[in-house]
């Protein structure tokens, strides 16, 4: 018995890991596609085009008294031909409201608020006197979460496009400019784009906006930052290169409004809203026969905090267990289906099989050794030998992340930031690793015990 | 767990691979702090390099004395690449005189010789890309049918490079060619036909007219929207016959283009398009009339605010607001309506109208 389910462990270890390094691989030629590409589109064509679609940029807010403003002020201050920021101000219980209309000088307009997509009441509108492009709603909070929100912004929003980003992230100035090339390429097919989010923990960030790039004394940051870079550089950029994306972070998206109210907006019974979106619109669009891209672009720039503090963290990694659990029971029908194409096909399986059950993996194979040490059946030189392979691995592949971050994007100019990057793919592995996992496997048991609080 | 329970192939392997990843790893090291340090030399070299390039070929550039350009030529591959920089560079703000200068130093380095070569036979489309590129910016003319070559490259960026290079030289000729290549990729193409279908000037006028009428949907639609940028009221004809189209794509297109032009005879001609049966459509012409206020749609958009379709009520009440004061006073009319929607928008607009004026 003993035997079969080590075996078992070996064969899932070999297969994940043979899977991210596709995966690596994969994202390498689209990364290096997606640098010579930005060679030839220039910024300043984009800005300057009349045909360049404009944007409606949403920006759910609950108690972000500490931060909104600074974060108003540099989305007002993007650089994009044509856009406008509505602050959906979700019954914060702070001064969120009161601050914002201090500082934007904003009126109570006699707008009419059209509820196509079903949504907490809207008690006001506000506009800005001093940027007409800022719109605030001031709504019920009648449901947990930020779908509400986000669903009164699509049916406030006047623009073909949305950009979803959370109020404490930061845009690059140039964020939208660079989201925004697949749909200039092919504005029929294009539903969603997604763009990457980096860690602002450590950055030197004045008014909104990061001044200089580098890396937060702390561990525990620093190790996200690999983690990260891991997570969308070497996997999101292929699932986005093989139209099976899954994910679009809810700190930074930009959808096509009209598909996205076709099915109905953000999902408000699920923890993981973003991931659910994007699932749904492949299982719509797959099921009519569309010809339609979801990409994702490994350039244009979100920066968040991170949890600095093991506590926030596991709150956070159980969230996001509990989100995918939910989205993957919802859409099991996808599963191997072939009618699904590669997302029944490849995604589904990978995410189930690799992100959702690994940590139960992982774990049962730490316990398993443990049980085996009781029984004094341990044979030391095949448990040693593993557990080496098994770091080897996890070095090599963080490194990978490091590495192709380096030559590409190359976001960290500091020698000493890229020293600390390096030490933080080894050092992962001795504990935060482990850490992490455990908090996903204990959001694994919430989700089957069906927790479904943020 | 014993021994036996361990294939001994496993533990091997095991031992194998650990030993290749570290192997990999270390490398992987290596190869950064290398690059690290030949990028610092590079740069220091290309430094170097630089400023004695860029003082002979300003030189050249201000006085022409053919002399001074005799050191530029047959350079080898990593001063070629920084000479040609820098000629991209002076190129771009090169006028008058320096502008043929800039292009005789080009030809005469051989660079535009390396650069045709690169764009026709290339196995990388970056480098098909940046040599289309660099031809057109130098206005190497001589290299035109090398570019229209290359509008039919697999690559989108080859083509795209191409049809700027085209653009630049002003071959109004090629125009066709150039829509057909790239009709599908419509935000794109018309973003970087935009920008140069006003240096080809009138002489592109007769051929868009001409493409409007293509058999294919998406060159039709590109072409219609290069027609209205130029804002010619002698184009209206054709325009407003398209207004018949049986596609909604081009009847919203040719409305947009009808509006962009902003003459009154065009305009008059999409007063019917409030009652269309599409209401992308009707949104589409009471956002024209808004744009260029024009007042003799008033009785129109008034019925346009009672539309069921809420973007058609919205587009028409800002369209209002935009009208001065013959565009208040209907919405003051309307808050008279019996329709509750019709109110509700001219109360929007009416309250937006105060807060601004």
């Amino acid at each position: 018995m003993m035997t079969y389910l080590q075996m078992s462990i070996l064969i899932y270890f070999f297969m994940a890991n043979g899977l991210y390094l596709v995966l690596f691989f994969f994202s390498c030629v689209a990364i290096i596609h997606y640098r010579s590409i930005l060679q030839f589109r220039g910024p300043s064509e984009i800005l300057k085009a009349r045909v360049t679609p404009p944007i409606s940029i949403l920006v759910p807010a609950y108690n972000e008294e500490k931060g909104i403003v600074s974060s108003v002020r540099a989305l007002l201050g993007l650089n994009y031909p044509q856009y406008e920021v509505i602050v959906i101000n979700d019954g914060s219980q702070d001064n969120t409201l009161g601050l914002l209309e201090k500082e934007f000088s904003l009126r109570r307009t006699a707008h009419v608020y059209h509820r196509e997509i079903p949504t907490a009441t809207v008690k006001a509108i506000y506009r800005s006197r001093v940027y007409p492009n800022l719109w605030v709603l001031d709504k019920e909070k009648e449901i947990v979460g930020k779908s509400d929100p986000l669903n009164v912004g699509i049916n406030f929003s006047q623009y073909p496009l949305f950009c979803a980003v959370d109020a404490d992230s930061i845009l690059e100035k140039d964020a939208l400019i660079r989201v925004i090339r697949p749909y200039m390429d092919r504005f029929q097919e294009v539903v969603a784009v997604g763009g990457i989010v980096r860690v602002a923990n450590g950055c030197r960030i004045r008014d909104g906006i990061v001044e200089e790039v580098g890396l937060a004394k702390g561990w525990l940051p620093s190790f996200q930052v690999v983690e990260y870079l891991r997570a969308f550089l070497s996997g999101r950029v292929a699932w986005g290169a093989w139209n099976a994306l899954l994910v679009i972070s809810g700190a930074f998206g930009v959808f096509k409004k009209q598909p996205v109210k076709d099915i109905g907006g953000y999902s408000t019974e699920t923890v993981g809203e973003d991931m659910e979106l994007v699932v749904r619109l492949h299982r719509r669009l797959r099921k009519q026969k569309r010809n339609y891209r979801i990409h994702f672009i490994p350039d244009p720039v979100c920066w968040t905090e991170v949890p600095h503090k093991w506590g926030i963290l596991g709150r956070q990694r159980n969230r996001w267990q509990r989100g995918l659990g939910q989205v993957l029971y919802r859409n099991i029908s996808m599963f191997a289906n072939p009618k699904y194409g590669s997302i029944g096909m490849l995604a589904m399986p990978y995410f189930l099989m690799v992100e959702f059950l690994s940590p139960a993996v992982e774990l049962f194979g730490y316990a398993l050794f443990g049980i085996a040490f009781y029984l004094g059946a341990v044979y030391w030189e095949g448990v040693v030998t593993f557990l080496i392979l098994a770091v080897w691995m996890g070095i090599f592949l963080s490194l990978l992340s490091v590495l192709l971050e380096e030559f590409t994007l190359h976001r960290y100019p500091r020698m000493r930031s890229l020293v600390k990057l390096l030490f933080c793919a080894v050092l992962e592995n001795f504990g935060y690793r482990q850490m992490t996992a455990f908090f996903r496997l204990k959001g694994l048991y919430d989700f089957a015990r069906k927790q479904n609080v943020w | 767990m014993s021994p036996s329970n361990w294939p001994l192939a496993f533990l091997t392997l095991s031992i194998l691979v650990s030993n290749i990843l570290a192997v990999i790893v270390t490398c992987l090291v290596v190869i950064l702090v290398v690059t690290k340090v030949i990028g610092g030399l590079w740069d220091k070299y290309k430094k170097k390099r630089r400023a004695s390039f860029m003082s002979l070929a300003v030189e050249f550039l201000r006085t022409g004395n053919t002399a001074g350009k005799l050191p530029l030529k047959n350079l080898g591959w990593a001063d070629a690449l920084i000479f040609k920089a820098i000629l991209l560079e002076l190129s771009e703000e090169a006028s008058g005189i320096q502008q043929p200068r800039a292009t005789e130093l080009y030809e005469f380095s051989g660079i535009a010789d390396k650069e045709m070569r690169t764009l026709r036979r290339s196995w990388f489309w970056w480098l098909r890309a940046a040599s289309a590129h660099a031809l057109g910016q130098m206005r190497v003319k001589r290299a035109k049918s090398n570019l229209i070559e290359a509008l039919g490259d697999k690559n989108i960026e080859v083509r795209l490079e191409a049809t700027w290079a085209i653009g630049h030289m002003g071959f109004v000729d090629t125009l066709p060619l150039i829509m057909e290549s790239m009709s599908r990729f419509f935000k794109i193409a018309a973003l970087r036909m935009d920008a140069f279908i006003f240096e080809m000037g009138a002489p592109a006028l007769p051929l868009l007219l001409d493409l409007c009428k293509h058999p294919e949907w998406e060159i039709r639609l590109l072409a219609i929207h290069l027609v209205g940028e130029f804002k010619d009221p002698g184009t209206l004809e054709v325009l407003l016959s398209l207004l018949g189209s049986q596609d909604l794509e081009i009847r919203i297109a040719a409305c947009k283009a009808i509006g962009s032009i902003g003459d009154a005879s065009g305009l008059s001609g999409i007063i019917p398009c409030m009652e269309d049966s599409a209401w992308q459509m009707r949104a589409q012409a009471a956002k024209q009339f808004g744009c260029n206020g024009f007042t003799p749609a008033i009785p129109g958009l008034l019925k346009c605010l009672e539309d069921l379709a809420w973007w058609v009520r919205l587009n028409a009440g800002e369209a209002l607001s935009q009208m001065g004061k013959r565009g208040k006073i209907a919405l003051k009319k309307a808050l008279k309506s019996p329709d509750r929607f019709a109110r509700d928008m001219a109360s929007q607009w009416l309250d937006e109208l105060e807060a601004t004026s």
